[in-house]
Formats: C-alpha cells, structure tokens, sequence
C-alpha cells in the first residue's frame, strides 16, 4: 500500500509551550485513519499542520510522497485541489448559498459549462445525503447537521483524493451521526479516498476507523487497529476506552 | 494520458470508445462536443476499456450522455466497466433527477421599491423601538443604579476618549492651522489681519471643533461599537447573556452611550484648545502676530456663550453616535458579511445625523439669537 500522508518527528512549539514532541504517523491509500486525544493534546494543531495552515517547528510531512516544505507553488496548488478538508463548525461561505459554496471551486478551477456545474452539484447534495432543494439556502438557513453534510459536499467538489474530517459526527444526533459514519464509508470505497480524522466519537472509532492514533504527552502513545491501540497500558487510553459495550463488542 | 474519446460507426451502431483521465479538472475539454453528438444509428456502445481514472464528475458526464441518448429512443450501454466504476455510476444512477432547476428570480423594478420602501419602513420603527427602549432601561437605572455598570463605562470612556486624543489633536491642530492661514490671506486685503483670531477662535470653538471632533469619534467609535456587538452576535455571545438573565441594554449598551456622552464634550474641550492652539502658531508664522497678542485678543472676542454652545453640542452628539453604532451592531445576522454592512452604514449614517444635529442646533442658536 501507498503511504499518502506521513508524518516524521514533528515538533511544535508555540513560545516555551511544547505542543508535540516528535510525533510520527503513516497514512495509507484508502485507509480511515483517526486521530484520538485529549481536549488540547494537539488534535487539531496536527491537522493543520497537514493541511499547510501551520508550519510545525521541526519535522517533516510528506503527502502523496513529496515533502511539503519543499514544494513549489504551482504544486501547492495542485496539491490542495486533490485534498479536501471538512471543518469542525463546516466553514461555509456564509455569503453564498449551498450551491454557491459547491460551485465556487469548479468555477474557480474548471472549465466546465454552468450545466454542468448545477449537475455535478444535485450530484453531491445526493451523495451527501442533503434534498436538492437546499441548495438555494444560505448557511444560516441550514440545521448544524445539514451544515456538516452541505460542508462535505464542498468538500467533494472537486473530487479529492485525501479528505481530512475535524470531527465530523461532533454535534450531530445519534442517527445522524451513524449516517454520517455510513456516508464516509461508502465514498470512500466508491471514490477511492482516503479519509483522515480527528474523532471522539467511540462508535465511529469502533464503526469505520481502520487505524488511529492517540495522542497524549505530546506523543502518539498508541496506534494501529483497533485491537492493538487496546492492548496499550498508557491511562489515557484506559481511560478512554474503559467503557462495557466497547469492551463487550470486541 | 489525456482525456478523449473515438467514435466508430459500424452495422448500425456507434461506438464511443473513451480514453485517459475523466476527471473534473480534465471533462472540460470533451464535455461540449459530447454534448453536441448526434447518433443515426439504432444502438451506442460507450466502452470505458481505455479509460484510467474516473471520478464522479467523468461518470456524472457519461451518465448524462447515456440518459440524453436514451430519451431519442436509442439502445445505449456503458461497457468495460470495473467493479469500482459500476458501483459509482450506481451512485450517480440513484441520485440522478431530471435536468436541474435553474431558477433564477428577477425582482423588477417596482417589486424592488416596494421591497426597499417597508424595508425603510421597519427601519425605522426598529430604530424607534431601540430608542424607546433604551429610554426605559436608562429609568430602570435611574431607579436602581445598582445595575449600572460602572467598570464598563469606565473602560469605554477609556477607548473611546482617551485613546482618540492623539488623532483628535492632530486633527483639530492641522485644521487650527489651516483655517488661519486661510483667512489671513482674504483678511490682508482690507491691512484687517488682526480679525484672524476672531475668526479662527469663534469658528473653532463654536463649530469647527464639536465637528471634527464628533466627525472623528463617528469614524473611530461607531465603527468599534458595530463590529464588537456584531461579532459578539454571530458567535451567539448576546443570546449566552440573554439566557443568563444578563440584560444586554445594561452590558453593553448603557456602558457605551454613557461612557461616549461623558467623552465627547472632553474631547471637544481638547480639540478647541489644540485647535485654537494652531491657529496662534500658523498666526505667528504667517504675519509674526505674537502669542501674547493673539491670547489677548482671544480673551476679547470670545465670549463664554460660543465655547459653551461648542461643548453643549457635545453630549448629543456623542448619543446620536453611540446609539447608531450599537443599534446596527445588534442588526447584525447571521452571516459574516453583514457586519462590514452594517458597520459601514454605522459610520455613514452616524457623520450624517450628526451633521443634520449640529445643522439644526445651528438654526436654533441663531433663532434664539445666541
């Protein structure tokens, strides 16, 4: 298997505070991968240095195979065409209805005719599982899992190839979120992606993640399947995972 | 390999063999002459064989290829299609619906006045509703003072005064300066120089210095008081205190129109003095009048009556400023473009009304004959 997203002894520091102490991690094609730590152990950070909004301190990141601190502009851009990211809170362009914020990308990067475009967007509005119908509403129009789903069918727009989720089932229903949890799954076995998520939800852990990694002192302390992360000792992880019906379905 | 397809005609029926990379960044190039294809013969075979890559924008093309060709009662059939891709045009298949709904409304002319015309009209009544409001709650205070909050106000009197007394100083020097200058060069024909500080101080301190002076304020602070109720409303900040029984008229409103009532007289106290202050240096350097001649003269001319008309104005405009800038931070909705609308007609509408005040004041000043 590819390796799509690797990560080799990042550190980050921002002042004298110590975010990450060397983290590695490995990402392969079509995998799920979620990352799991505690509320300020760096989740987020980590995402962000992936998806080239912060520079970590010192490591280095590679994506699709090439370093990303060594890329030209041309192939930065090329790079963030293939990748698409889903926000925590969706980040949809509050000024531009569903639609809007769908075809701004194939406006902005193709030249495909307007005909088209409104195809492709019915195309991911069904996808994602949203009525067509919204596709004339603005942001605030929208419920915070309607929000989620319109913000994913932005983020399929342009069929990427890695896609990055900020907890995606956070603030969703239940239903929804094991919906949710069915969506990933099945665009990614149709689309052929590879997914990368930040994620507390154990059900989506136990559900779809095929690899994670915890982080936790300012390190991966676990990673792998499922059942391996389990066997780790580190109280975090006990912690976290100390809950019956986990224990009781494996 | 790039995108492209080849077309075989043979025994009545067409082929479109299909090749390369059928992507959304790539279906650009063949998407208009596909569209334009005409078939003659009974079937059309679609052979994806050659295709590499495909993605649910080249399969949505192919799809729609295949419907449009099956609504001119032709046999169509998309073949050589892995695994993967068969599951995809599966997708596209159960979302597909029939050709997307473009509508596009098209307000006319007189829809769009009417719609401005009770737009203007809730305006207003909001507007007066805020007022009205804001009357109430300032008796509420009135009658039980503990509500007032006093660190607030103390902390708005900071930003919204103090901090503006640099740019109000440079401001009101430079116009001291060149309202001088000006009117010595008109008053050295008629060998009137000496009327220069007439001028220059009754102008300052009766007008010109309250105008700048609030001009300036609108700029700085209406625009401040939008923006920061405006962010504190999208990130439901106003509906957090609500719940809390936090009232937002004594939070954040009563601070500010106070703290700007009490700050704005300061200022035009400041201004007048820089202001005159300027006019005495452009003085000295334009006819060499000395400092101790032009305080003299100014003792002479200006009575009490135009400085305290200047600072009088002072409190109401610091209302009409402070009022307008919170009123529209509260207007702000949802999305995050309305708060540079809302601030932008915050400052315009705050300079304006503060004009037409000191208009009216103008006329009954001079009615009253004072």
């Amino acid at each position: 298997m590819k390796s799509v997203v690797k990560m080799e002894n990042i550190v980050t520091k921002f002042g004298s505070k110590v975010v990450h102490n060397g983290i590695n991690l490995e990402v392969e094609q079509n995998e799920i991968y979620g990352i799991l730590g505690e509320s300020g152990a760096g989740k987020s950070v980590l995402l962000k240095e992936m998806t080239m909004l912060l520079k970590p301190t010192s490591g280095s990141i590679y994506i699709f195979g090439k370093n990303i601190n060594n890329l030209s502009a041309k192939e930065v851009l090329e790079l963030k065409k293939n990748w698409g990211v889903l926000f925590q809170f969706g980040a949809l362009f509050t000024s531009l209805t569903v639609a809007n914020n769908i075809a701004i990308l194939l406006r902005e990067y193709t030249n495909i005719s307007k005909k088209m475009v409104n195809y492709i967007i019915d195309e991911k509005l069904e996808m994602v599982g949203l009525d067509t119908s919204v596709k004339y509403l603005y942001p605030h129009e929208l419920s915070g899992g309607m929000v989620k789903r319109a913000a994913l069918a932005r983020t399929l727009a342009l069929d990427p190839k890695l896609l990055f989720l900020d907890e995606p089932t956070s603030g969703l229903d239940p239903v929804g979120a094991r919906g949710f949890d069915e969506l990933v799954v099945g665009l990614r076995d149709i689309l052929d992606l590879t997914i990368i998520m930040i994620t507390h939800d154990l059900d989506t852990i136990h559900n779809i993640v095929d690899k994670l990694s915890i982080l936790a002192d300012k390190k991966v302390v676990a990673s792998g399947t499922l059942e391996e992360v389990l066997k780790s000792n580190h109280p975090f992880v006990k912690k976290f995972f100390k809950n019956e019906y986990i224990n009781a379905s494996i | 390999m790039d995108i492209k397809y080849k077309i075989r005609e043979e025994n009545n029926t067409t082929y479109i063999y299909c090749y390369g990379i059928w992507r959304v960044n790539t279906i650009e190039k063949v998407e208009r002459s596909l569209d334009k294809l005409t078939f003659s013969n009974n079937s059309v075979f679609i052979d994806l064989m050659k295709v590499t890559e495909l993605d649910s924008s080249g399969a949505l093309l192919l799809f729609l290829l295949k419907k449009k060709v099956q609504k001119n009662g032709l046999q169509v059939n998309i073949e050589n299609i892995n695994e993967k891709y068969k599951k995809l045009f599966k997708l596209i298949e159960d979302s597909y619906k029939e050709e997307p709904k473009i509508t596009i409304k098209n307000n006319n002319f007189i829809e769009n006045i009417g719609k401005k015309s009770v737009d203007t009209y809730r305006y207003l009544i909001y507007f007066l509703t805020f007022i009205g409001e804001l009357f109430v709650k300032s008796i509420y205070i009135l009658k039980k003072p503990s509500n007032f909050r006093f660190k607030e106000t103390i902390y708005f009197i900071n930003s919204a005064g103090i901090n503006a007394l640099p740019i109000i100083g440079m401001t009101s020097f430079l116009v001291g300066v060149v309202i001088a200058y000006q009117t010595i060069v008109q008053l050295n024909k008629f060998g009137a120089d000496i009327f220069v500080v007439d001028a220059s101080a009754i102008s300052i301190a009766r007008e010109l210095g309250p105008m700048i002076t609030a001009i300036v304020v609108a700029g700085r602070t209406a625009s401040a008081y939008t923006a920061e109720l405006g962010a504190m409303k999208l990130t439901e900040e106003i509906n957090a205190m609500k719940t809390m029984g936090f009232m937002p008229f004594y939070f954040l409103v009563i601070p500010r129109v106070v703290a700007l009532i009490i700050a704005l007289p300061i200022l035009i106290f400041f201004s007048d003095i820089v202001g005159i202050f300027g006019s005495m240096v452009a003085t000295k350097a334009q006819i060499g009048l000395s400092f101790d001649i032009f305080i003299n003269r100014v003792y002479e001319v200006l009575s009490l009556k135009h400085y305290i008309i200047g600072i009088a104005k002072g409190p109401f405009f610091a209302f009409i400023i402070a009022v307008i800038g919170v009123f529209h931070g509260l207007r702000v909705s949802q999305d995050t473009e309305s708060i540079g609308k809302e601030t932008t007609k915050s400052v315009v509408n705050a300079i304006f009304f503060v004009i037409v005040c000191d208009a009216l004041f103008s006329v009954i000043f001079t009615e009253l004959g004072i």
